[in-house]
C-alpha cells in the first residue's frame, strides 16, 4: 500500500470541512461555557473547609438551581446551537428558525409531559398542573438534540430549495418573512417528531444510543478508552490538522455524559462513577496542549544551548502554562518535524497511561466533578476539576514530569543541531565580513 | 490599512497580533493594525468592518477556501495563510514585513 500524505491531509481536511460535523462540533462547543460556569457551583458545594460546609450546606439546594439549569439542561442549547451552525453553513435557511424548530423537535421527541389533576395533588405534593420530566435534557439527550438539530435544517432545506414555502408580496419586512418559511417546514418537522414519539411511542433517544453503542466503548473507563483516542488525537495532528476538530463530535457526548453522571452522584452523595471524562484528558494529558508540549517549553526555556531553543521557549512559556499551544507546535515546529514524532504521540501516551493507573486503578485521585475552564495552568485546573483534591495537583507535576524525560533526548538531538546552524551562520557571517562580495 | 488575523479560538492570535502591533511601533509605523479573532467569529467581523487582508493560523488554514468562497471573492478581499514555521510571536518582525510588502506591491 502507498503511503500518500497529500492525499491523507486532503480527505482530513475535507473531513474537517464537512458541514454537518463542522455543525455538531461548534454546536457541542457552545455547551462549553454552560458546564463551566454550571460546575462553579458544584465548586463551591464542595470546598473542602468543614466551617464552610456546614455554613453552606442549607443553600445546597437553592445553589443547585444554576447546576440544574446549565449542566442537567445541555441538550436543549445543543439542540438549538448545532441547528443554527448548520443553517449558517447553507446560507438561505433563516439561522434563527431553524434553532427554535430544532428545540421544539427536540422537546416533543424527548419529552411526555404529565398531569397533575386535582384529585392527584394530595398524594404527590404537587400542585395541580403539567409536569416535564427533565431527565433526557441533561448528555443523555444528546444524541436525540445532534440529530434533530440537523434535521430540522434538512427538511428547511428540502423545502426552501423546491420552492415549497409561503411566499409573501414585496415590501413584507424580513422578520415576517423568515417566519412564513419557516411554516410548512416546521409542521413537518412537528409532525415527524410526534408520530415517532406520540404515535409509534418510539423512543429516539434509547434507538440512537444503541446504533452508537460501538463508540461508546469511548465512554467506558478503561484503559482502551484512554489509549486510543489520545492515538488518534495524536496522529491526526500529525498531518497538521487540530486532533479534536475530529475526535470533538465522536467524543464530546460520552465525555460530558459521564462528567453530568458523576455531579448527579455528588449531589445525591453516592461515589463518584467514571474518570474518563474530557477533564482526565485537559489535565493530565494535554497539559500544554497536544503533545503534552509544555515539557518541550520549559526544556527549550531552562536548558535550552541554542539561541533560538531559548528564545522562543521564553516567549512562549507563558502561552503554554496557560494550554496556548501553537505558538510552540508551529514556531518549533513540532508537527511535520521527523524527531519529535515519537515525543508528540509518547508523552501523552505515557501520561494517560500513569493518570490512569494512579486515578483508575489506584483510587489515589478523586474523579472529575466539575469542568473549570481550559486555560487554567494544569495544576490549579486538575486541582479545580477533582473537587479540590490537593492529590490532583501532584498527578498533573508528576505527568508532567514524566512528559520531560519522555521529550528529553529528543530535545537534546534538536538544540545540538540548531547550536549547529548557528555556529555555522556566524562563522558564514564573519567570513562575509572579511571577503565583501563585490 | 487594517488586518484580520484569525486562530481556532482567539487566544494565540490575539497574542501574535499584539506582538505583531507592537513590532509596527517600534519601527513608527502607525496605519497598519491588526485584529485577531477566532474561526467561528471570523464571519462576523469580516462583515462588520472593513479589512484590507485577512491572515489565518495554521491550525485553521482547513477553513480557507470556504471562508474566500463565501465571505472574501465578492468583496476582493485577500486571505493569506500564515506558514506554520512563522506563527510565534518571535517572528512578528517578519510577519510585519510581509504585511508591509503586501500593503505595497498587493502580494
Amino acid at each position: 500500500m502507498k503511503f500518500n500524505k497529500e492525499k491523507i491531509i486532503d480527505s482530513l481536511n475535507k473531513l474537517s470541512n464537512q458541514r454537518h460535523l463542522n455543525a455538531i462540533r461548534n454546536g457541542m462547543s457552545t455547551i462549553i461555557p454552560v458546564v463551566v460556569i454550571g460546575s462553579f457551583f458544584t465548586l463551591i458545594l464542595s470546598i473542602p473547609i468543614d466551617g464552610w460546609k456546614k455554613f453552606i450546606a442549607p443553600f445546597a439546594t437553592k445553589l443547585s438551581v444554576p447546576l440544574t439549569f446549565t449542566v442537567n439542561f445541555m441538550s436543549i442549547y445543543v439542540a438549538f446551537a448545532i441547528a443554527y451552525y448548520l443553517a449558517g453553513e447553507y446560507k438561505k435557511v433563516d439561522r434563527l428558525s431553524a434553532g427554535v424548530l430544532s428545540v421544539l423537535g427536540f422537546l416533543i421527541a424527548t419529552v411526555t409531559p404529565t398531569t397533575i389533576t386535582d384529585t392527584m395533588t394530595k398524594a404527590t405534593k404537587l400542585a395541580a398542573g403539567d409536569y416535564l420530566p427533565v431527565s433526557s435534557f441533561g448528555a443523555s439527550g444528546l444524541f436525540t438534540a445532534i440529530v434533530m438539530g440537523l434535521f430540522s435544517v434538512e427538511v428547511m432545506r428540502f423545502f426552501v430549495d423546491r420552492n415549497w414555502v409561503i411566499k409573501l408580496p414585496k415590501g413584507v419586512p424580513p422578520a415576517v418573512i423568515n417566519s412564513f418559511i419557516s411554516l410548512i417546514p416546521g409542521i413537518v418537522i412537528i409532525l415527524t417528531s410526534w408520530v415517532i414519539k406520540v404515535g409509534l411511542n418510539f423512543d429516539i433517544n434509547t434507538a440512537l444510543t444503541w446504533v452508537f453503542s460501538p463508540i461508546g466503548q469511548f465512554g467506558k473507563d478503561n484503559l482502551a478508552s484512554v489509549i486510543v483516542p489520545i492515538l488518534l488525537i495524536s496522529i491526526v495532528w500529525q498531518f497538521g490538522i487540530h486532533g479534536m476538530i475530529i475526535a470533538t463530535p465522536i467524543l464530546f457526548p460520552y465525555w460530558y455524559g459521564n462528567l453530568d453522571q458523576n455531579i448527579q452522584a455528588l449531589k445525591v452523595g453516592k461515589a463518584i462513577p467514571h474518570f474518563m471524562t474530557e477533564q482526565f484528558f485537559q489535565w493530565f494529558v494535554w497539559i500544554g496542549g497536544c503533545g503534552t508540549v509544555l515539557a518541550l517549553t520549559i526544556l527549550m526555556a531552562f536548558i535550552g544551548k541554542s539561541e533560538f531553543s531559548k528564545a522562543l521557549g521564553r516567549i512562549s512559556l507563558g502561552p503554554l502554562i496557560f494550554n496556548i499551544a501553537e505558538p510552540i507546535i508551529y514556531g518549533v515546529p513540532v508537527l511535520f518535524n521527523p524527531i519529535f514524532t515519537i515525543p508528540f504521540i509518547a508523552a501523552p501516551l505515557a501520561d494517560g497511561v500513569l493518570a490512569w493507573f494512579v486515578m483508575g486503578v489506584l483510587h489515589w485521585v478523586n474523579y472529575p466533578i466539575a469542568a473549570p475552564p481550559w486555560v487554567l495552568p494544569a495544576p490549579i485546573g486538575a486541582y479545580l476539576a477533582t473537587g479540590f483534591d490537593w492529590r490532583a495537583i501532584v498527578l498533573s507535576f508528576a505527568c508532567l514530569a514524566l512528559a520531560i524525560v519522555i521529550w528529553y533526548p529528543f530535545f537534546k538531538v534538536f538544540d545540538r543541531r540548531q547550536v549547529k546552524i548557528e555556529e555555522e551562520a556566524k562563522n558564514n557571517d564573519e567570513k562575509q565580513q572579511v571577503v565583501p562580495d563585490n | 490599512m487594517r488586518v484580520l488575523l484569525s486562530c481556532g479560538g482567539k487566544m494565540s492570535s490575539s497574542q501574535l497580533a499584539e506582538y505583531i502591533e507592537d513590532a509596527a511601533k517600534k519601527r513608527n509605523i502607525d496605519d497598519i493594525k491588526v485584529d485577531a479573532t477566532s474561526i467561528d467569529a471570523i464571519e462576523d467581523d469580516i462583515k462588520n468592518a472593513n479589512y484590507d487582508l485577512v491572515l489565518l493560523a495554521p491550525q485553521v488554514s482547513y477553513r480557507a477556501d470556504y471562508i474566500r468562497k463565501e465571505y472574501l471573492d465578492s468583496k476582493n478581499i485577500p486571505l493569506k495563510l500564515i506558514k506554520g514555521s512563522l506563527y510565534n510571536p518571535i517572528h512578528a518582525n517578519e510577519l510585519l514585513d510581509d504585511i508591509i510588502k503586501f500593503k505595497e506591491k498587493g502580494e
